[in-house]
């Protein structure tokens, strides 16, 4: 819920004269009233502040109230005998620490390290498991890339390089040890970027686990291939697998279609921000299957915010253009002037509307038509994904949306967990996600979200 | 009655509810007092822990430190104010950090010399290489303050001797209990205590790293800056280095100061460095999203 602006005012001594019934409520849950101290410690901070300097003063606030967190962008106008608060988008929010610096990862087992550097990657902590393999004896200081060897990946980049250009975390990048006499340990490091309270990058903090192959309690051993080492580990953390590859796609795309290598022929950067930006759609995806569990879930929920169902057909078709003209398929978009409000999360329709035309488009035949068609109801609303394809049969109706499920194709294109999730999801808003097809006739699926009413 | 001569009491001194009448007397004699949380009473106990292990393996790195940590548990830990006063420090400290940590990033605080964009926001960085040598050594002395997990601790480096001594003598006496049937054992225990002794500690202190900052900074002219600059990033292990140093302090002591300070005690000791309401204002707002922070009769001493 927001409110756009909440009022209030305080006298010189800094109690509340009057307030708006949001912020009187927040003060009678401090145990306080109205002609009494504001109770809320940082808006009285920054009054406080205010009033002393005699200046205007804005800042961000974040109040708590149990089971949720209010924010909002207060304004402090002092006067001769008091001031004046406007606090901004007064927004409510369930309860949840959100972590500058991101949510810290998992502590190192005992054969692991922690590390942390500074911007520039000295090394400025370096802790050893209980019975991690030490080694590292002159670190305090040194370029992490001067203590440790740091593997490439496939593309000849090291997964951190990729990660520092853009300040992000990493995980998965190997790198080894000098022990002496030709003989390494290997490691796989992860971490997370630290940022000061001013948006500065400070350094990274992360972990080092030695991997999986490599027998703490003996000797380090010879140089080595070392792929397989990490296969199990891989399997293990599908989530850490797939991040690292995917933000090497979308890095290089990035600077292909930024020209930086120098000037591309325009179809090819036009194919690079493609990628580039298929690749952040499927780092979203990443996290959709790690959380398929969490679908499962009975307390799963979605953010209930009001959505443009028209913007979203045109964005998921516009994603899928590339790929479409290839087959030279033609997807026919709701017109812009068609809007759709519905309730639901933006990024999960979105989800949603990309699995059904990428369906769409990877079982419809060369040079047919999709159609995306928008349907407002009074209390539901409906967009359909209507292709030409070979259609699917009644009985096979029924299996479609089960995990897993699909209905004996072999091919690469899919994992069968797409329109398993795209239902859950569907079913979590409050709609549905149906289909009707006749064989031989192409395929209509419809997702169904309640409308947005009008006060 | 007096509650020492209760009958159910009389059987055992130690027992739980004995602690808890005790703990109820001692609340029962200033119930409006705050008192602390079971928060901060775990991090205490937790940094104590830390430090206990640490020193006891300068002994022997043989110990049991699960039962010698078990059997002060039972027994109560050795009584040293000046440790006691190091933990609670030290405690609060990491509870103003990461509540830092858990804040938004600070905005525009008008014009008060907050940055207005925040994605213009760039990596901090010092004037000259000694400066940054400097600042890099007051890092390394902090992060040795916590464990391979990244929970709180402190430095054998941080501790006072007499802190220091304390616990090598007291970890020494519960060894001679252990292992007082085995004569050789014994002797070699007194010969472990003074190499301990002996050998401290190599690593620069978080105080000797503040001073040396503090001196490079206040000779550059860049003190006032730098302060400032540590408030407005939340770099508070910086911004209480300087001023400790500033205020010929200990870091453990000017922690403590800023945690319980009031409004007025932060202006006055900031206007004795000559820095500003702005960077009040960062710290008042900073400390104000510390709960059950410890507030009232700052001194500095």
């Amino acid at each position: 819920m927001t409110i756009p602006i909440v009022r209030a005012s305080v006298d010189s001594q800094g109690a509340l004269e009057v307030a708006d019934a949001p912020l009187l409520r927040l003060q009678r849950l401090a145990g306080a009233d109205l002609g009494q101290q504001l109770a809320l410690p940082k808006l009285a901070q920054l009054i406080s502040a205010s009033l002393t300097g005699q200046r205007c003063l804005s800042q961000s606030v974040i109040f708590g109230d149990d089971g949720q967190t209010i924010h909002g962008w207060a304004v402090i106008f002092p006067r001769k005998a008091g001031a004046d608060i406007a606090i901004r988008n007064w927004t409510c929010a369930a309860m949840t620490h959100q972590h500058r610096n991101g949510e810290p990862i998992l502590p190192p087992s005992p054969r692991g390290w922690s590390w942390e550097t500074d911007g520039e990657l000295r090394l400025i902590a370096l802790r050893l498991g209980a019975v991690a393999p030490s080694g590292v004896v002159d670190w305090a200081g040194q370029r992490l890339k001067d203590v440790l060897d740091f593997r490439v990946g496939d593309d000849g980049i090291a997964p951190m390089d990729l990660a520092l250009q853009r300040n992000m975390s990493f995980c998965g990048q190997v790198a080894s040890l000098a022990c002496g006499e030709g003989a390494e340990h290997e490691f796989i490091l992860s971490a997370k970027p630290i940022f000061d309270a001013r948006g500065g990058f400070c350094g990274y903090r992360g972990y080092a686990e030695a991997t999986p192959m490599m027998n703490i309690g003996g000797p380090a051993y010879p140089h080595a291939p070392i792929e397989s080492a990490h296969i199990s580990r891989f399997n293990n953390r599908i989530d850490e697998a797939l991040r690292g590859p995917i933000n090497r796609i979308i890095a290089t795309a990035s600077a292909i279609a930024k020209e930086g290598h120098g000037p591309m022929r325009a179809d090819y950067v036009r194919y690079a921000s493609d990628i580039a930006q298929a690749g952040q759609h499927l780092l979203g995806l990443v996290d959709d299957l790690v959380d398929v569990q969490n679908i499962e879930r009975s307390d799963f929920s979605v953010a209930s915010d009001i959505i443009d169902l028209g913007d979203l057909a045109r964005a998921a078709v516009s994603l899928l253009a590339v790929q479409a003209e290839k087959k030279n398929i033609r997807i026919f978009a709701p017109y812009p002037s068609e809007s759709a409000f519905v309730v639901g999360e933006h990024r999960r329709v979105l989800q949603i509307l990309i699995n059904l035309l990428t369906n769409a488009v990877r079982y419809s035949d060369v040079g047919t038509d999709i159609y995306v068609t928008l349907d407002v109801g009074l209390l539901e609303t409906r967009v359909s994904v209507e292709d030409q394809g070979s259609g699917v049969s009644l009985e096979h109706q029924e299996l479609i949306f089960e995990k897993f499920e699909r209905l004996g194709r072999r091919d690469s294109g899919g994992t069968g967990l797409g329109l398993y999730i795209a239902r859950k999801l569907a079913l979590a808003m409050q709609g549905d996600l149906q289909v009707h097809s006749v064989v031989g006739q192409g395929c209509r699926f419809t997702l169904c979200l309640p409308t947005h009413l009008k006060r | 009655m007096n509650l020492e001569s209760a009958p159910f009491l009389r059987s055992s001194r130690s027992s739980p509810l004995s602690a808890r009448l005790s703990e109820l007397t001692l609340f029962m004699s200033a119930p409006l007092a705050g008192r602390l949380t079971d928060e901060q009473r775990s991090l205490c106990l937790a940094i104590a822990r830390r430090l206990v292990m640490s020193v006891a393996q300068r002994i022997d790195r043989n110990i049991d430190l699960n039962k010698l940590w078990s059997d002060w548990l039972e027994t109560g830990l050795p009584h040293h104010d000046e440790l006691i006063l190091a933990c609670l420090s030290r405690a609060e400290e990491h509870r103003w950090r990461s509540a830092s940590e858990y804040s938004e990033p600070v905005q525009n605080i008008g014009g008060l010399g907050m940055p207005d964009e925040p994605e213009l926001a760039m990596p901090w960085t010092l004037p000259n290489e000694k400066l940054r040598l400097a600042y890099m050594d007051l890092q390394l002395a902090d992060r040795r303050r916590f464990d391979t997990h990244g929970y709180p601790a402190l430095a054998i480096g941080d501790v006072s001797e007499d802190v220091y001594r304390h616990l090598l003598n007291e970890i020494a006496r519960w060894r001679l209990s252990q292992v007082s049937r085995d004569r050789h054992s014994a002797a070699g225990l007194g010969d472990a205590v003074r190499h301990a002794w002996r050998q401290r500690t190599d690593d620069e202190s978080i105080d000797e790293a503040a001073a040396k900052l503090y001196l490079l900074l206040r000779d550059g002219d860049l003190l006032k800056n730098q302060v400032s600059e540590a408030a407005f990033r939340q770099d508070w292990p910086c911004f209480i280095a300087l001023t400790a140093a500033a205020q010929e302090q200990t870091f453990s002591d000017m922690a403590m100061f800023w945690l319980i300070s009031s409004d007025g005690d932060r202006r006055q000791c900031l206007s004795e460095l000559a820095i500003g309401v702005e960077v009040e204002a960062a710290l008042a707002a900073s400390l104000s999203m510390l709960p059950s922070r410890i507030v009232g009769a700052a001194t500095i001493l």
